[in-house]
């Protein structure tokens, strides 16, 4: 899997105004650009983690003693 | 007020002193400190007097009351009926809420006595106490350096003597960590031990809530009455609860104490790393075994955790977002604007990979009774610092505190926080113990006979 490319601040925006209808602020912008592009640097290592066909996602308490 | 809840309840129920009488001296401790620790946001006079005055009706007509006249403070993000929970926040500083959080109802019902809401970091999202709209919650230890959050005020209040109990929430360290920085204990239970509801989320498949006090056996009575399972609360476990005071005192001859040296040991302050040493030597004395094990996937797991508190802080917040995003403080804005960019699909993936790491990880918990890791690689920082020094190098202090509690947010296993040193400039040196889940009674359990044998968390700090 390929590292991504770096968010810019105006394609937040432009996403948010588009997805939200929610106009950011520049300062709310490079914020957010900044935070998506340390996460998705953070992530990359549990996005490559080979995740066999049988595990369903594990919500609540049940993934961890069996219960419904 | 450095009595222990158990010396407080017992003096209580023996009517040596009237829980009026115990309250008036913890409220009065608590204006005391307020202006230089602002360790609560609203500290509840009149309740404290009208539940005092009722416990000591109900100690008059009979009643045992296992936390006779305690007085407890919470987090302010539970939820008491006819007062708001600001949850460190402007956004929700007007909003009473009508009913009261499940745990500190049965703290109230075991005979507690609520003396106020405690200072937290915005919205329970970070990890140093700091707060933009109540004031920046400081560490008794030294006022120019954090407390730990993002249950700070639980953490200052105890350490300052005001209250014997206090609650907290911990979604990646919120309880370990100000535990750590303020030379307390702190338990975050199994997922599922202890009832969320009542509360305010930041994560629902992550947040924990547990009790913050000065001994483990404190812990351990509190935690007897906090556990069970709460209609209110679907993901609250029907195990029965175990009787964990009672559970205290049996040996650790032969227990199977894990370390693992990668991650959690390979980079730490000289001095913590020295102290986390000590505290192993003692449980060794006490006949404890080392084991060493390796705990896969860690870092996979610090992502998968990423992966899923963004989106369900955000989810939560959005509608106050979609009406009131300006009145949320600059720091956390950020934060709960950006997991509304992260896709589904990342976050599902990220759920699936929790699954496997829970799995990973029982193979692991299977060969040991508990994982001794510092709570934090270094003692508590200036505030406004930004990086850890640490003998590999600079690391950002988010990641230097959160690597070493995290995990067991997203995996649900319990930890235990507990003091195990001072540096040598006097501030606290934490340690965690991580169990099996639903082994809450093995770690108080050690950590009562280490408590028994040292008395790191008997100190406190000089307050004036």
């Amino acid at each position: 899997m390929p590292d991504p490319l770096p968010l810019k601040p105006s394609f937040i925006s432009d996403l948010s105004n588009q997805v939200w209808g929610r106009s950011l602020s520049e300062q709310d912008a490079a914020a957010v650009a900044g935070l998506l592009n340390g996460l998705n640097a953070d992530m990359q290592a549990f996005r490559k983690v080979p995740i066999a066909d049988g595990d369903e996602p594990a919500t609540t308490y049940s993934a961890v003693e069996g219960e419904p | 007020m450095t009595s222990t809840c158990l010396e407080i309840a017992a003096s209580v129920q023996t009517r040596n002193r009237s829980a009026r009488e115990v309250a008036a001296e913890a409220l009065a401790r608590a204006d005391r400190f307020q202006e230089r620790y602002r360790a609560f946001i609203k500290i509840t006079r009149e309740l404290a007097r009208d539940q005092a005055l009722k416990v000591d009706e109900r100690i008059q007509r009979g009643e045992k009351l296992p936390l006779a006249g305690v007085p407890f403070a919470v987090k302010d993000l539970f939820h008491v009926a006819g007062l708001p929970s600001t949850y460190g926040s402007k956004v929700f500083a007007d909003i009473v809420q009508p009913v009261t959080a499940t745990a500190v109802q049965r703290l109230i019902d075991a005979g507690a006595v609520l003396i106020g809401k405690l200072n937290l970091h915005e919205c329970a999202f970070g990890f140093t106490g700091e707060n933009p709209h109540f004031g920046d919650c400081r560490n008794p230890w030294d006022p120019e350096r954090i407390p730990g959050g993002s249950s700070s005020g639980s953490g200052v209040a105890l350490a300052l003597g005001i209250c014997p109990l206090t609650l907290g929430s911990d979604t990646g360290g919120s309880i370990r960590l100000p535990a750590a920085l303020c030379n307390v204990t702190g338990l975050k239970p199994t997922y599922g031990r202890v009832s969320r509801n009542g509360g305010f989320p930041l994560s629902w498949t992550m947040d924990h809530v547990g009790p913050m006090t000065r001994t483990a056996a404190d812990a351990a009575l509190a935690l007897r009455i906090l556990a069970g399972h709460d209609r209110a609360d679907e993901s609250s476990s029907r195990r029965a609860v175990p009787d964990y005071p009672a559970e205290l005192t049996a040996r650790i001859r032969g227990m199977k104490i894990g370390v693992m040296h990668q991650w959690f040991l390979e980079s730490l302050d000289p001095e913590v790393a020295a102290a986390v040493t000590q505290a192993l030597g003692q449980l060794k004395s006490l006949g404890a075994v080392q084991v060493e094990v390796h705990l896969p996937f860690l870092e996979e797991a610090m992502g998968a955790h990423r992966a899923i508190i963004f989106p369900e802080a955000s989810a939560f917040h959005q509608p106050y977002l979609e009406t009131s995003a300006a009145l949320y403080g600059d720091e956390i804005r950020p934060l709960l604007l950006g997991g509304q960019f992260l896709s589904a699909v990342n976050y599902l993936q990220a759920l699936r990979v929790r699954r496997m790491i829970r799995r990973e990880w029982a193979k692991v918990f299977d060969g040991i009774d508990a994982l001794l890791t510092p709570t934090s690689p270094i003692a508590t920082p200036k505030f406004g610092t930004q990086t850890a020094s640490l003998p590999t190098g600079e690391k950002p202090l988010v990641r230097a505190f959160l690597d070493l509690t995290l995990p067991f947010n997203l995996s649900g296993h319990p930890a235990l926080a507990i003091p195990c040193g001072v540096t040598k400039s006097g501030l606290p040196i934490g340690m965690q113990l991580v169990g099996k889940p639903w082994s809450e009674g093995t770690l108080l359990r050690i950590a009562h006979q280490y408590q028994q044998e040292t008395d790191w968390h008997n100190r406190v700090p000089a307050t004036g």
